[in-house]
């Protein structure tokens, strides 16, 4: 029988095969998604008293303060460009953005110590209630669907008395 | 399961299409003698660069004579092809006095008589890799086994023709990139695929060969790629691997000019790999490793050119002047970058080295009553070395080196042999050392951060006696030494793969070492064998000390972090003594059977660090090791059963905290509350199980024209046994890998 | 010989395709911080410092509840000698603790220490470099107390 180049090159190709058919199971690519939202920090604007307080990598600037029965309107934003680690500048209003237009996201938001404050709000933002004076802390995480997009640091808040 | 399946499945269509593709030619090659396999892979080597070490080839860069008086052994051909491991000490581990310290599938290095690191030289074709494999556990040895036509191994000091760094032994992976023969064909070549289940992995092998006249050329490449490794209990993270080795050369070979003939041949290889070190299993974090795993990204370029030439009379002279029989000389340029990458791809650590050598070797033959062969050699090294990043804890350095040395062997067979033969062989070598460091910031752990520099001469003796046809004994004796490694010196700072704060000690001592080794060969009838014996005294043996709080009784975390222990390099005296030995045997009526068997047993002891006369275990000593084999060899068919095993190792260090990290059972370190903490005992102090696995292989072979295929299928680990290595850092979390199915299918042509 | 010399041309570019410069082309001294000293950033007096980076001097930190103390941090090595981190933007100092009633706000070459709320609390502060803490302090115990207290005894 004459030979020829395709039957040594196709036994080499079965063998080289063999990689993919071994145990367990294959990964799949989850399927393709609309594009992920870049988060770098959060905003958060006190619509009442106008304070901005914002997170840079993971600490923040500026903590709400609320006494105890008292109410704090707090309005979430978010923003996409990163910042260098000694750049602790507020970032200018205009790179913020709101979940508005983002109705497949969603805001738990999460206190630390309930005993102390109570939130209450959606993914623009919320309440903030005093209970008892003290300190604790809140977490904001954005999700999509039921997969956490981007967490924030946990933010220092005050319940006066 | 399914991978077993998957695999039987290939291996019998391969086997269906070579019997059913070419009946006709496999009938017409039955009435030809077999094709010898060993040979499809092994070089013929141009012989005056060779030592003879009974059946055993060894191709040294420096050396003289037809006898080795140093216990050595060969991988090649189907043996090679039934070990092949994802690293060159993984596809050894199992020779005679050789095992491998594991830390991950990739960065594994050999260990020869319970030494490992720095005391293990290995070499590609004869010259140092260029790399940073020896500098920490974590690092690889840069060369892909696939690569590999052959590798040597040679036990116990070798400093005499290898240098310093080779107080364990040499690793010589043997690939012919610059051409040392002329190559009658146009082209040939060698293809080769495997596939293995651990992992999913795949590796592909290319070699293309020729020549025209005196110009000879090679080219070979190799590419792998392997998912994370499966063991019994679960998928090991972080042991994944991708990269590429490729080079080629060209040599002028057997140019006959000036009495003798020529050969001068260039090389360059290229390398890049990209590896997992794991550090976690289960969802546990060994303490001190990264959680987000490690990855290590290397690339290594090498260049290198070679010349020779070789009298056209090989006689040994009469007279007592020596005569020169072959002069060569070999230099080598490399480019090693390593990063050392957390998750997120953040680069903690990121090394980088330039290295340079060059050797030169006179051959002679004189007579001095009796017949002389001698070599005379002189080799140097230049080497920069630097690190940086945020784990960084070892010192940018330049180390230049430079050795001479004088080799004899002396054939005393009419003298003392009664017409057998009877060598003695005697060398002497100086070497000189010297570390110049880049950075000389002194810490709080680390001062007198200067120039150091290291002179010793070494030297050896050996006798080998042909006591009858077959049997050969003989007795070595070589003292040798080893420089202190740069990051011993002047380290001080965390080592992101070894979850280690080290410390270096730049007042260390060079080590120095005097090894005795008793050896017989036995080669009659249907049986062979090697046995040695060896022991070695090293003074000055540089090792890695655990702080201990003097108050507290804990180990000393890290001043900056708080989180790794803290080791500070020391040295004390070391013992080291033990035996290995290999038995093969053709079975008698049963053709092309042949069972074999290999023991390896080391036990080491070291000064206790308290001082005084007490006297301690070495950490990281390998347990007593066997691996027997049965396995029957046909004209077209092979197949073997073997059974590798290793008993428990409980010689280890005593602890030295007594509060802190005091157990060594993984489930009890995990209930400790506290600060953090970790309560578990780094691995060197706590001992490890027996293990047995078992291995099978079986291959086929047929030739179509003049083309050979070979195809093997190996099970490893066939019982899925759960196995832990002994020198592993992480074997109290990590398991080694499980059942391993890999189908080898090689054509050359 | 023209077979010869374009051989040892090709020789030569073998050699010549690897020889380049250093991967690390530059070599950067070590800079090891043993310590940390937190001064005042009004009257510069220190404020609190580490030693051996085991124990903090200055220890317990007493504030008042409401009160804000903005601190220099400083970096020095095992010789006392500054480290210089205003300048390395690659470097900051963070802290953590373990209440919520005391927190560390980093500000460029100064940071902010915040009395929340009264209680007592542990505070550790990080050189942090990029993603990953080069120096973890120990833990310094901070009390806070109430407002009312403190103006008592003003």
């Amino acid at each position: 029988m004459r030979f020829t180049w395709i039957q040594p090159a196709r036994t080499a190709l079965l063998a080289l095969a063999l990689a993919a058919c071994g145990g367990g199971g294959d990964v799949t690519a989850p399927p393709a998604d609309a594009p992920r939202l870049e988060i770098a920090s959060v905003v958060i604007e006190d619509t009442g008293t106008g304070d901005i307080m914002f997170s840079h990598d993971n600490h923040w600037h500026g903590f709400p303060v609320v006494a105890v029965g008292g109410r704090r309107s707090l309005r979430v934003h978010f923003v996409k460009q990163g910042r260098a680690p000694d750049d602790h500048d507020m970032p200018p209003r205009n790179e913020w953005f709101s979940l508005a237009n983002h109705a497949d996201h969603s805001l738990p938001v999460v206190i630390e110590d309930p005993s102390r404050a109570q939130w209450e709000g959606d993914r623009l933002g919320g309440t903030l209630t005093g209970r008892a004076a003290g300190a604790s802390r809140i977490s904001f995480r954005l999700f999509r669907g039921t997969t956490t997009v981007w967490e924030a640091p946990p933010l220092n808040f005050t319940v006066r008395p | 399961m399914t991978a077993l399946r998957a695999a039987l499945k290939v291996t019998l269509v391969l086997l269906t299409v070579a019997g059913g593709s070419f009946p006709a030619t496999v009938r017409a090659q039955q009435t030809q003698p077999p094709v010898d396999t060993t040979k499809s892979r092994a070089p013929r080597v141009d012989t005056a660069r060779t030592q003879q070490l009974g059946t055993v080839r060894i191709t040294a860069v420096q050396g003289s004579g037809t006898t080795l008086a140093r216990p050595a052994s060969v991988l090649e051909g189907r043996a090679l092809d039934r070990r092949l491991a994802p690293s060159i000490a993984g596809t050894i581990a199992g020779e005679p006095g050789v095992t491998s310290r594991s830390n991950g599938p990739m960065a594994s290095q050999p260990v020869i008589r319970g030494l490992t690191g720095d005391r293990v030289l290995v070499l590609e074709d004869g010259q140092r890799t260029g790399d940073i494999a020896t500098t920490a556990p974590d690092h690889a040895v840069t060369i892909d086994p696939m690569t590999a036509r052959r590798v040597e191994i040679i036990r116990g000091p070798a400093g005499l023709l290898f240098g310093s760094n080779s107080l364990g032994g040499v690793v010589n992976v043997v690939r012919e990139d610059v051409p040392a023969e002329r190559i009658a064909k146009r082209l040939g070549g060698v293809l080769s695929g495997q596939g293995e289940s651990v992992n999913n992995g795949g590796v592909a092998h290319a070699q293309l060969r020729g020549g025209v006249g005196a110009l000879a050329w090679r080219m070979s490449g190799t590419w792998r790629t392997a998912g994370d490794s499966r063991a019994p209990q679960g998928v090991l993270p972080f042991s994944d691997v991708r990269g590429h080795d490729v080079g080629a050369g060209v040599a002028l070979v057997d140019v006959t000019a000036a009495g003798g003939q020529w050969r001068l041949g260039a090389a360059a290889r290229d390398v890049i790999s990209t590896y997992g070190v794991p550090g976690s299993f289960g969802g546990i974090v060994l303490p001190g490793a990264h959680e987000g795993g490690v990855y290590v990204d290397l690339s290594r370029r090498s260049a290198r050119v070679d010349g020779s030439w070789r009298s056209n009379n090989a006689e040994v002279s009469n007279s007592a002047w020596p005569q020169l029989t072959q002069a060569s000389v070999s230099t080598q340029f490399v480019r090693f970058e390593q990063s050392e990458l957390e998750r997120g791809g953040f680069v903690g650590t990121r090394f980088g080295q330039l290295m340079a050598n060059g050797d030169a070797l006179v051959q002679y033959t004189r007579r001095a009553g009796v017949p002389v062969r001698g070599s005379v050699g002189t080799w140097a090294q230049w080497r920069d070395f630097r690190a940086e990043g945020s784990f960084t804890g070892t010192r940018p350095g330049v180390m230049r080196s430079v050795a001479g040395f004088v080799m004899e062997e002396w054939s005393l067979d009419s003298v003392l042999g009664g017409g057998r033969p009877v060598r003695l062989q005697w060398g002497a070598r100086l070497d000189a050392a010297r570390i110049v460091p880049l950075d000389s910031t002194e810490t709080a752990l680390v001062r007198d951060v200067r120039t150091r520099a290291f002179t010793a001469p070494t030297g050896s003796v050996g006798l080998t006696v042909e006591l009858r046809p077959g049997v050969t004994v003989g007795a070595s004796a070589a003292r040798a030494f080893r420089p202190p490694a740069i990051e011993e010196l002047f380290s001080a700072g965390p080592h992101l793969g070894t979850y280690a704060y080290e410390v270096g000690n730049p007042q260390l001592r060079a080590e120095r070492g005097t090894g005795v080794d008793l050896f017989a060969r036995l080669a009659r009838g249907r049986v062979r064998a090697d046995v040695a014996l060896f022991t070695m005294q090293m003074a000055d043996f540089i090792y890695q000390r655990p702080l201990v709080d003097s108050i507290t009784g804990e180990p000393v975390r890290d001043p900056r972090l708080r989180r790794y222990n803290v080791y500070q390099a020391d040295q004390a005296d070391a013992r080291l003594h033990g035996a290995e030995g290999r038995v093969e045997w053709r079975v008698p009526r049963a053709r092309g059977l042949i069972v074999d068997g290999t023991v390896s047993w080391v036990q080491g002891i070291q000064r206790a660090a308290t001082g005084g006369t007490d006297w301690v275990a070495l950490p990281a000593m390998p347990p007593l090791r066997t691996r027997t084999q049965a396995r029957w060899e046909g004209r077209q068919w092979s197949g073997s059963i073997g059974l590798e095993a290793a008993a428990g190792q409980s010689r280890v260090p005593p602890a030295p905290f007594t509060r802190g990290a005091t157990t060594c059972a993984l489930e009890a370190s995990q209930a400790v509350r506290g600060d953090g903490a970790p309560a578990l005992l780094p691995a060197e102090f706590c001992a490890t199980p027996s293990w047995a696995l078992m291995n099978l292989s079986v291959g086929r072979q047929w030739v179509t024209g003049t083309r050979l295929h070979d195809v093997t299928m190996t099970v490893d680990n066939a019982l899925n046994a759960d196995w832990r290595d002994h020198l592993w850092r992480a074997k109290q979390v990590a398991p080694q890998p499980g059942r391993n199915v890999r189908v080898l299918y090689r054509w050359s042509w | 010989m023209p077979r010869r010399s374009s051989f040892l041309a090709l020789a030569g570019a073998a050699l010549l395709l690897v020889a380049c410069e250093h991967p690390i082309a530059v070599v950067t001294p070590h800079a090891e911080i043993a310590d940390l000293v937190f001064s005042d950033s009004a009257s510069r007096a220190v404020v609190m410092r580490t030693t051996d980076n085991r124990t903090w001097s200055g220890a317990p930190f007493v504030m008042c509840a409401d009160d804000v103390r903005t601190l220099v941090p400083q970096a020095i090595d095992f010789r006392g000698q500054s480290v210089d981190l205003v300048s390395r933007r690659d470097l900051e100092i963070r802290g953590e603790s373990t209440q919520p009633n005391v927190v560390w706000e980093p500000l460029r070459g100064r940071g902010r220490l915040l009395a929340l709320a009264p209680g007592t609390t542990r505070v550790r502060f990080l050189v942090w470099h990029l993603t990953h803490a080069d120096l973890v302090s120990p833990w310094l115990e901070v009390t806070v107390l109430p407002a009312a207290n403190c103006a008592a005894s003003r």
